[in-house]
Formats: structure tokens, sequence, C-alpha cells
């Protein structure tokens, strides 16, 4: 633990985040006006008095940023921990224990990358309804198949690695090995694939908030701000720019962790 | 006198079924290993020299089931192997060991050298306390020559002859009677190799193993065994004491095999048997003899049927049907 | 008049050659090699890994990488023509008029050698349009009578055949043939049986034995196994830490080793059908060439080893008195005389 942390980049990578989820903790701190209150003063460029300017309703982007985080997080990063979750074990165990339980894997695997990540999300969404617990739910739901390919594939590699021979000639069991020789040498693949997910989560419940299954109005979210603001680039980008990159400052922190992990 | 020996292999196969075709059909098979027979007395080094080909890598694998035999019987100290259910082959594994060759690959490199030599004592629940295996890990490591402060150092900065180091170490932590090694040292540099070699021996003595040294180093192998076990596609050649083996060979494949290690005594170069070709196809060996395609002595009845094992000499068999060559 | 005057039996002259990694802190990988390869002769070059005998050979065809490999020294080396022409000078485009033509090189692994797309009928035939002027029939055939001469069984079924379909040794003679296509006056064997079975291992010795007494071709052979060059080689190099430290002719070499890194090499292999011996490994390991010790590089792992003398003062190769043999060794002539009292010692106790 101590030498993980003498590393620079998961140090950068850790400080990101908990900065990150600092501002959305300490939101009502933070921002300088009430996220929802609309103005007159719509699509301003920025000044001194909303220093990213307002949007089409007038509203602070600052504020909306830095609220924003806050379902932003929890859909980004709560959908990709739960198709880890889901997808973590499911691809260890389809491709190390192979046979039918590989099968059937598979089959559901491939059935839910075959399907539009968004149409299928849209569908569940619209049957449980759009609160920000099902959409973290539904988002993992329909990203752990992409988690679950790529950990089977590296354990179907790894299976047949001579130290994992070596394992099972000193009697060691499937779940043994699972957890201590495959799942380690797997972490590094997942990390990335885990920073991936959190912003396709992010902005895959932006393009359900346009639908209006996402994370209801006026509650900010940043994919939803990213979204409205393309209408109006040429007025104001910082619309969609920065919560544009308050994503992009999430995924990378992931991706400094993800890629420091040996 | 024979005692019981530890280990006894009868009639051991393994087939391969080739596939081809977009439905996978079974096309043939390989004899990877045909009709194998060997006995191995406790403490006692058996030598299995072959080349490519062999089956001799599949054999070691076989006795200790990593790899599932199709035919055969295999008894370990009386206990018959093949019926054992996978709690008795755990428990096997106690007994029966297995070193390999590549020590880059063997050892998880995301581990550190302390739970690489621990895990045979957490997998089979010897040792349970932190301490006693700390203890435990620090023994093998002097056992093998190795200082503690091995313990907490990663798999990546360690050469070769020291990861076999910690692979022989491995295979030890469970105090095993039997040890396969299989081409132990043909990766490592070869001012190493000799450093292996030599541990090797010192353990066997020390630790009373028996050992079934599979390699295709003839003259390593004669160093190490007692008696020597030479396999040619699947199948037992000659079979005897590892002097009787290396220097009154009576089998043409054994004879051409030690013609053939190059020798540095100017002078003593023995006489040099070239063979025709190469090893033959495994999936469609010839008839009779296997050997008779390359063999400088063959006459046509060695294409009728497979030579039987016969006795040669004390414990010395051969499968060769001409008793007037060697 | 040119000034470098080859002797006429000369194919090859190493002289001082030094080859050295990294540009920031270059690390010497051969240090000041100096040898000769006479025409017919065969010439072993016998180490560990990491001594740098590979890396010389790769020099000798100038095929060190470039940019990373700094060679200094030069490598003067005799053309079919006749004339000599220096490899550390010359450019790529020169180099590759004399690879495979003036002198070849085959390498342990041929089936990085061989293109898996092509039939070994069509990289033979490949090698001889690069330097020879032959018609396609002539091409043909002459590959043809190339894999015949190799051993090869079915010659017309391995030239139709892909690398894949042949077996390594089949696939180390193809290595063979391409490289002998044009007649080299030199042929470079960096390990070219490590790889392969040891039957198969005879055959091609055997093999290359027999076409270098008809085509009195040289041959310079890099290996790690000490007794296959006593089977294959009038003359050996014994290197260590990038430097040559014994040389002589093979006879003489293995029966009276002078320098203790030969001894112990010897000594730590069991040789086949010989029941007293005790293998003696040599303790520790190569040493790092960006960190040599002081004084002789050998002197951690020697048992003859004197401290203040072998830790301090670096051996220069020295001649014996009979010019025969050469020794890097600051104590060789004390231990081969400490050795000779021993030997007549126990003749007159017998």
């Amino acid at each position: 633990m101590r030498e993980l942390l003498k590393r620079p980049k998961i140090l950068i990578g850790v400080a990101i985040l908990l900065v990150m989820v600092a501002i959305s903790v300490l939101a009502p701190l933070l921002a300088p006006y009430d996220p929802t209150a609309s103005s007159v003063m719509f699509l301003s460029p920025p000044s001194p008095e909303n220093w990213l300017g307002t949007d089409e309703l007038g509203r602070d982007i600052l504020s909306r940023m830095v609220y924003g985080g806050q379902s932003s997080l929890i859909v980004g990063i709560g959908a990709a921990v739960i198709a880890a979750v889901i997808g973590i074990p499911v691809g260890l165990c389809a491709g190390y224990l192979g046979g039918r339980i590989d099968l059937l894997a598979t089959q559901v695997i491939d059935i839910f990358i075959a399907l539009p990540g968004l149409i299928l999300a849209l569908i569940i969404t619209a049957m449980v309804g759009p609160t920000l617990f099902n959409l973290v739910l539904v988002l993992g739901f329909v990203s752990w198949p992409r988690i679950a390919r790529l950990i089977r594939g590296q354990t179907l590699a790894l299976r047949e690695s001579v130290f994992v021979e070596a394992s099972k000639a000193v009697g060691a069991r499937a779940d043994w090995i699972m957890l201590k020789h495959i799942w380690p040498n797997t972490m590094r693949i997942v990390a990335a694939q885990f920073a991936l997910t959190v912003a396709y989560s992010i902005f895959t419940s932006a393009s359900l908030s346009f639908l209006g299954l996402g994370v209801p109005p006026p509650t900010p979210d940043w994919g939803a701000m990213v979204r409205a603001g393309f209408d109006y680039l040429a007025l104001n980008p910082g619309m969609s720019l920065a919560p544009g990159a308050a994503v992009a400052v999430t995924v990378f922190g992931f991706y400094l962790i993800g890629t420091s992990i040996k | 006198m024979t005692d019981t020996p530890l280990m006894s292999v009868r009639n051991l196969r393994k087939l391969y079924d080739i596939r081809k075709g977009v439905f996978s059909k079974v096309v043939g098979r390989v004899h990877a290993v045909n009709d194998v027979s060997f006995e191995i007395a406790p403490g006692e080094t058996l030598g299995l020299a072959g080349e490519s080909g062999s089956g001799k890598t599949t054999i070691g694998r076989s006795v200790l089931r990593l790899i599932e035999p199709t035919d055969g019987s295999i008894t370990f100290n009386g206990e018959d192997v093949m019926a054992f259910s996978a709690a008795d082959l755990r428990n096997y594994r106690r007994s029966a060991q297995i070193i390999f060759q590549d020590p880059f690959a063997s050892i998880n490199p995301r581990m550190k050298i302390r739970d690489v030599i621990a895990e045979p004592l957490r997998v089979q629940k010897i040792l349970t306390t932190a301490a006693e295996i700390d203890q435990r890990v620090t023994e093998l490591l002097d056992l093998v020559s190795l200082s503690p402060d091995y313990k907490d150092r990663s798999p990546l900065e360690l050469s070769g002859g020291q990861r076999q180091r910690i692979v022989i170490a491995r295979a030890l932590a469970v105090n095993p009677k039997f040890l396969v090694a299989d081409e132990p040292i043909s990766a490592l540099d070869v001012s190493i190799q000799a450093q292996i070699v030599s541990l090797l021996d010192d353990l066997k003595e020390r630790l009373g193993l028996a050992m079934l040294f599979i390699s295709h180093d003839l003259a390593v192998m004669e160093y190490l065994s007692d008696r020597i076990a030479v396999v040619y596609l699947g199948q037992i050649m000659e079979i005897g004491p590892a002097r009787a083996i290396t220097q009154t060979p009576k089998h043409p494949y054994t004879e051409a095999l030690i013609s053939a290690v190059p020798d540095d005594r100017p002078g003593l170069r023995r006489k040099r048997i070239v063979l025709q070709g190469d090893v033959a196809d495994p999936v469609s060996p010839p008839s009779g003899c296997v050997f008779r395609t390359r063999c400088i002595y063959a006459r046509p009845e060695c294409a009728v049927a497979r030579p039987e094992l016969r006795e040669v000499g004390p414990r010395h068999f051969k499968a060769c049907i001409r008793d007037d060559v060697l | 008049m040119t000034s470098t005057d080859i002797d006429d039996n000369r194919v090859l002259s190493v002289e001082h050659l030094s080859v050295s990694f990294g540009a920031n802190v270059p690390v010497a990988v051969v240090r000041d090699v100096t040898f000769t390869i006479n025409k017919g002769e065969i010439v072993a070059i016998v180490g560990e890994s990491g001594c740098g005998k590979s890396t010389t050979g790769l020099a000798l065809l100038g095929l060190n990488p470039d940019g990373k490999a700094s060679v200094q020294g030069a490598i003067k080396l005799g053309r079919k023509g006749g004339d000599e022409v220096d490899i550390v000078r010359l450019h790529e485009r020169d180099l590759q008029r004399i690879r495979g033509n003036d002198a070849a090189m085959i390498f342990q692994e041929p089936m990085s050698s061989l293109d898996p797309l092509y039939t070994i009928g069509a990289q033979i035939e490949e090698a001889l349009s690069v330097h020879r002027r032959l018609s396609a029939v002539e091409r043909t055939r002459e590959a043809l009578r190339l894999v015949s001469i190799l051993g090869i069984p079915s010659p017309e079924k391995c030239l139709k055949s892909y690398p894949h379909q042949l077996s390594g040794g089949m696939r180390q003679r193809v290595m063979i043939a391409i490289a002998l296509s044009c007649n080299p006056a030199l042929l470079i064997a960096d390990e070219p049986t490590t790889a392969l079975d040891v039957t198969v291992q005879a055959q091609i010795i055997d093999r290359l034995k027999q076409l270098q007494r008809e085509t009195r071709m040289a041959i310079l052979f890099v290996t790690h196994d000490l007794a296959l060059v006593a089977e294959i080689a009038d003359r050996v190099l014994v290197m260590y830490a990038g430097q040559i430290v014994e040389e002589g002719p093979v006879a003489d070499l293995f029966t009276r080793p002078l320098m203790p890194y030969t001894q112990a090499l010897m000594h730590s292999r069991p040789r086949l059908g010989d029941t007293r011996q005790r293998v003696k490994a040599i303790p520790g390991g190569a040493p790092n060439p960006a960190a040599l010790p002081t004084g002789c590089a050998f002197h951690r792992r020697c048992a003859h080893a004197v401290a203040g003398l072998c830790d301090v003062k670096t051996p220069v190769l020295e001649r014996t008195d009979d010019g025969q043999r050469q020794v890097r060794c600051l104590r060789w002539r004390e231990l081969h005389e400490d050795a000779q009292c021993a030997r007549q010692l126990q003749g007159n106790l017998q």
C-alpha cells in the first residue's frame, strides 16, 4: 500500500478524484448561485458575475458545474462499479471454467453487445422510471458485458500460463487460481475499461436526459449540460466545454490510477 | 531384492484427437504416449530421455494427472492414482510435485517471492499462521541457497537461475517424496545449469527424493539418474541402469542418441551414428517398430509387430527384435 | 601497392574490434577483439550468454543495430575478386553486396529468417537471384541441388513446401542452403544447432563439415557448447565479458586449458561416460558490462584469484612461447607450472 502511494501517477489520479468529489460534496458552499435559478441574462459570456457565463435559461454555468458533479459522479462511478461487480466474476468464470458456463456467458455477452446500449437503457429506464438510483443500475447493467468480454479474453490467455499450471500442480482449486493468479493479471485492463465506462455512463445518461429519461431537470448533470450546450457552441462554448472538461478530468483521474497498476 | 516401488506405471496411454474441417471432425489420433510402463523405487531417479515429439513431457505430466491419461494404471505408494477423487488428487499433490522448464513463465510475476513459495502451504492448509509460514519460507530459501531477504522481492528482479531455485523451493514446500523435473535446466545459461544440477543432486541426497528427470541432455541425465528410459514417439525403446544405457546401449536408437552427443575430449570420439531423416510423423507412425524407418539395422521383420520390452541385463530392457547387433 | 597487403591465405582479419551500446553512457559489449580466420579454417568463438560472441558475429557483416551500436576497429574481409574491404567503414549499400555473397550468416532460429508466406523454393531462388546471374531454369535447378546436398529427403517436395510445414532441422538446413547459395568464402554460424534435437544437430554438423571439406569455405562458429566446439572447430577463441581470454588450436586447448575460466567452464558440465567427475559450478554470474569488476573481469569467480593482484591489475592477452596459444591471465604461467609439477608428482608416485 505504501509503495503504491509512492508513485506520482497514482497520487495525482487519486488527488484529482478527491478534488472532484470534494467539489461535488461541498457544492452548496462553493457554488455562487442556485444552480436551478433561471434569470433573464441568458447565454451571457463569461463575466465577473458569472465566471463561465450563463446557459440558455440564464442559469450560472459555474454553479451548475459544481452541483452537476453530484449526479454525474454518482451515475458515472456508480454505473462503472456495478458493471465491474457483475462483469468481472462473469468474465473470470466464463474464461476459466469454460464449457457450458462459458457458452452461456458468451451468448449473453454477445447479445448485449450487439444491442445498442442506449436503446436498451432507454427501454429499461422507461419501464422502471428515471430516478438516480435506477439510472445507476441500468447503466451498470448495460455496461457489464464489455468488461466481462475483456476479462474473459485475458482469462483465456492466462489460463494456459505455466504459473497457472504450477498452481494446479500444488493442488489449488479453481477459485484460488482465479482470485490469486488470474484476477491480479487482469486488473490493469479492467482499470482502463472502468474509466471508459465512467465516461460512457455519464454521456449515455445525458442522452437519456435528452429523451426525458435521465436525471430529471432542472437538476444539473454534466452530460446533459454538454448536450444542451451543443446548440449554443458559437455563442458560449463554455456551456459544453466546461462540463465536458469536468468529465474529462474525472476520467483522466481514473485513467492515471488504472495505468499505474503494474 | 526389490523394495515396493514408490511409483508404478503400467500401460500408460495418452491420445489426442486431431480435428479438421468446419465441424471439427475427428480425422485421426496422435499417440503422444503409447503403452509406457516403468517403476521408480523410493529415492531413485529415473531419467526420461528423448527428443522433441518423444512424449516425455506428456508422460511427466500424466503421472501427476496434470494431463489426464487416456488409459493405463498409475500406482503411487500402493494407491491407484487413476481412481483418485478431486480431494485425493489434492492430497496426492502433497507427495508428488513438479518443477517446470521455464523459470520465467512458471512464477506469477505479480506475486512476492514469499507468496510464491508459501502458496502450496496455504493451498494445502499445511500452515496457517503468518509466523509459521514465514519461518518455513526462510527454511526453504535456505535449502536452495538463497538468503531470507529474497522473501520480499519480486520475481521480476531475479535472474533465471534464481527463479529456478524459487521454483524448486516451492515444489519442496510440501515435503514431497517424488518430484517430476521437466527439463529444469534447458532454459538456463550454461554456467547456471551447473549450479542447478548440483543443487538437485544435493537435494536428492538430503531429502531422499525420488525423481522423474525429463531432459534431452544426456550428459546431465547420466549424472543425475540411477536409471534411464529412452523414449521415442511415445514408446520406451530401452530402459535400464544409467551407466549401462550410456556406455553399453542395447537399442539402436539409444546407440544413435549417445553417439550424437558431442564430446570435448579429443581422441574419445564415439562411433558417430548419423540417422537418416527426422523424427517420424506421430499421426501415422510406422507399423511394427516405430524406429525402423531411421534404424540402420532395420530388417523387413521389424515392420511386422511392435517389439516387446525384453530383458538384456539386470533391470535392463530393450524393445528390439534383434540380438545380434549391439 | 595497397597499404593493406592481405595475406593470400586469409579470409578475415579482425583488428581491435569494439562494439558499444547506448548513446549517453556507452557500454562496451565487445572490447578490443583481434583475430584472423584463414581459408578453409573452422574457428569457434565460445562463451556464455552476454560475453559478446553474438555481437562480434553480427559485427562481421555490419548487422549491429545502426544508431544503437557504435563499432570501432577494423574488420577486413577478403572478397571473392581478390580485393579486401573493411566492413566497419562500408555503407549499407556496399554491405548488401557482400552479405550472402562473400560472407553469409545463419542464425539460431530459422523460423524468424524465413518468410512464412513464400515457399522454400521461392526463397532460395530469391537469394540466388540477388547475387548470381542465372536463368530461371538454372535457378530452380540450383535450388534443388542445394537442398539435396544438405541432405534433405524429398528435395522437390521441400521446395514446394512452406516454412511452417517443415521441422526445425529441415528449416535450419534450408537456411544453410540459402547461405551457401552464392558460395561465400566465409560462413558465420550463430548458435545454429542450439534449438535442435541432438540427433538432428549431429546430422547437420556432419553435413556442414562435409560441405566445408569440399568447398574450402571458412566457418566462424559461435556457440556456448564446448563439446560441440571440440567436434567441429580447428581453432577456438574463448570470450568472457567482451574480451578474448584464451585462444588456440582445439586439441591443445582442450587438453591444456590455460585460463582458469576455460578450465572452470570445462568442469561445469558433466561428460557422458565420465564416471568419476563431480560437476563444479562456477560461482556467481556473468558480470554486467556496465559495471565490470576492477582488474581481471573474472577474478570474483576465479578459484585462483589472488587478492592484491587479480583485482587490481588488468591482464593483457599474452602469447605462449610456441606462439600457438594466447591467454589473458596474470597467473597463467605460474598455474601452468604448478599443474605440470602436480602431474609429474603423480607420475612419479605411480
